[in-house]
């Protein structure tokens, strides 16, 4: 299990594969660096900084702790094996669903069981939907009704629901919350090409677990779904109400000068 | 800082912008794929032999997939492309085929390919041009391959069918007002828009004899379907439903139209006789059902399934 969050998460980025491959850029060793290596490095580090701490110890402390913690991601039994997603059966990693996507839903619930305090899943590293190279990001100014009906709409609905009941069968969900969302949404009209723009005035995000009140719906549009009718809910709320559900108190959020002023989605508690 | 001690966690899952089957008549439908890919627009050649259809299958690809119905081996029709491949059409005669392809821009476009025709030469094909309600034979040179490319850096062409007398390709294509479905000739030349509605007009399929397409279009608002001659003329509604009609696909014998519809909940099959009447529903099954196909039999067609969250191929019977 995860603990509380008691600061700003420090990210660590993941890259996962359809095919379950799991890669850690940021602590790759170099070519050469075996872990007996590393350990003998790091035995001379740690003379050499005796010195050091003594001058400058409080900035010290910060940087000593990230390079502690970045030790302890490469040395630790549980965290190696939490990557490794060849530990799941092949009906559960194809329940989630053979895609990048849905390998990193799995990959984001196996860091949650051991203790991982903050997850996020990006969809797609490429932005545009139709490049060659893309794996149908959500910038769907081209083609999106098929698009959206033939890919995102399946792979999300697979992927999501195979994520929440996983974590509901293992006892997880009361105590993870799930967010699902983009940073905005498309224009309810459709542009000239017959898709959509970019549209920030009115969209959703699913919640799921993590004590939020389930079978909500929260907030209403217009009918044409281009602006909110009563009590918009703004990103800030979302935040707040994030670290909130993360047990997060008001002091603390506001050290983080991010989310000064917003409140909390009432519906959702 | 002051937190509690319970044990939590957050996953944040984000859209990155910068980032028990059945039949009407109770048969069971037959099972022919059993990877759970996602699959889409399948096609029958072959005389019904084998299924072409685009899976979702090597690593962030699309790729168009022969199926053969006989022995259930797949093959990649093009193993070494590696952009997206969706939307397979092959002329009734098996002579030519067409395809939808990502491009480097983000772009879709239309690919043509000569089967008959050795690589780099031409063929001649004898059609049937219609002009002034007459019909002429008409001897065309065919290149070996092409593609359409529409102007504009987003620009996406969908769904070609081509017309029995393979004479010309109508496809759709993201063109002002919305997605519009117009018709090249056989050599990707002479464009011409057959309907100019607003909103979008998607999945054409060309009837039997040529002389109609039925089609899905937002013009009212919802997504219908419609109905109109082969130039585009006299538009008549079919549909009319809430909910998304699409995916149209003709009976061989030009009767009936089968097509996906959510009317019911989720997406399912239905069939419906060539004027829009007698609407009956062909799957009974709570996850989706979409992207008909009629086996030149008549009597069957394939859909893309979903089924315990995998996605196959079934053939389904068809009451007549």
């Amino acid at each position: 299990m995860g603990n509380a969050i008691r600061s700003v998460p420090r990210p660590l980025l993941v890259r996962c594969s359809k095919s379950s491959q799991v890669s850690l850029p940021a602590l790759e060793l170099l070519e050469g660096i075996t872990p007996a290596r590393l350990t003998g490095r790091r035995s001379l580090l740690n003379e050499l900084d005796n010195d050091q701490r003594r001058i400058v110890r409080s900035e010290y402390k910060k940087w000593h702790d990230l390079r502690k913690q970045a030790y302890a991601l490469l040395n630790s039994a549980d965290t190696i094996k939490a990557f490794d997603l060849s530990g799941e059966s092949e009906k559960t990693r194809a329940a989630y669903g053979q895609t990048t996507f849905g390998q990193s839903c799995l990959l984001g619930r196996r860091l949650v069981e051991v203790g991982v305090p903050y997850v996020q899943v990006n969809w797609s590293q490429y932005a545009e939907v139709l490049y060659t190279i893309s794996d149908y990001g959500w910038d769907t100014h081209a083609d999106n009704f098929e698009l959206l009906m033939d890919f995102h709409g399946p792979l999300l609905d697979r992927t999501l629901s195979a994520l929440l009941d996983d974590l509901e069968q293992r006892e997880l969900l009361d105590t993870t919350l799930v967010v699902c969302m983009g940073e905005f949404g498309r224009t309810p009209k459709i542009n000239e090409i017959g898709s959509r723009d970019h549209w920030h005035k009115c969209y959703f995000s699913i919640w799921a677990g993590g004590g939020v009140q389930p079978g909500r719906v929260i907030g209403e549009s217009d009918p044409r779904g281009e602006f909110p009718l009563v009590d918009p809910v703004t990103p800030a709320m979302v935040g707040t109400t994030i670290l909130e559900l993360a047990g997060m108190n008001v002091p603390a959020r506001s050290a983080l000068q991010v989310l000064e002023g917003a409140r909390l989605i009432d519906g959702l508690l | 800082m002051g937190c509690s001690n319970t044990p939590f966690a957050v996953i944040l899952t984000t859209f990155c912008v910068c980032l028990g089957v059945g039949t009407v008549d109770g048969s069971e439908p037959r099972q022919l794929t059993f990877d759970g890919d996602l699959k889409l627009a399948p096609v029958f050649v072959d005389g019904g032999a084998a299924v072409v259809f685009s899976a979702h299958r090597h690593p962030n690809r699309v790729g168009l997939i022969r199926l053969n119905l006989k022995d259930g081996k797949q093959q990649l029709l093009y193993p070494s492309l590696t952009p997206h491949q969706y939307d397979a059409a092959f002329s009734a005669d098996g002579r030519f085929h067409c395809y939808v392809m990502s491009s480097i821009s983000p772009q879709l476009v239309l690919v043509f390919s000569n089967l008959a025709a050795a690589s780099g030469k031409q063929t001649i094909h004898r059609s049937r041009m219609k002009k002034d309600g007459t019909t002429e034979i008409v001897d065309q040179v065919v290149a070996s391959s092409w593609v359409f490319r529409a102007q504009g850096a987003r620009s996406t062409a969908r769904t070609p069918r081509f017309t029995p007398d393979n004479s010309r390709i109508v496809f759709t294509l993201s063109a002002p007002g919305g997605r519009q479905i117009v018709s090249v000739d056989i050599n990707g030349k002479d464009l011409k828009r057959l309907t100019r509605s607003a909103g979008i007009n998607c999945w054409p399929a060309i009837s039997p004899d040529g002389r109609k397409i039925a089609f899905s279009s937002s013009r009212n608002g919802a997504l219908d379907i419609y109905l109109m001659n082969i130039d585009g003329s006299g538009v008549a509604r079919l549909t009319h439903m809430p909910a998304r009609d699409i995916h149209t696909a003709w009976s061989p014998d030009g009767r009936r139209i089968a097509f996906t519809s959510a009317r019911d909940g989720n997406d399912e099959i239905y069939v419906m006789q060539a004027d829009g009447s007698d609407i009956r529903r062909i799957t009974h099954h709570p996850e989706r059902d979409h992207y008909p196909t009629w086996h030149p039999d008549g009597r069957h067609l394939i859909a893309a399934s979903e089924r315990d969250g995998r996605f196959d191929l079934y053939l389904f019977d068809v009451p007549n």
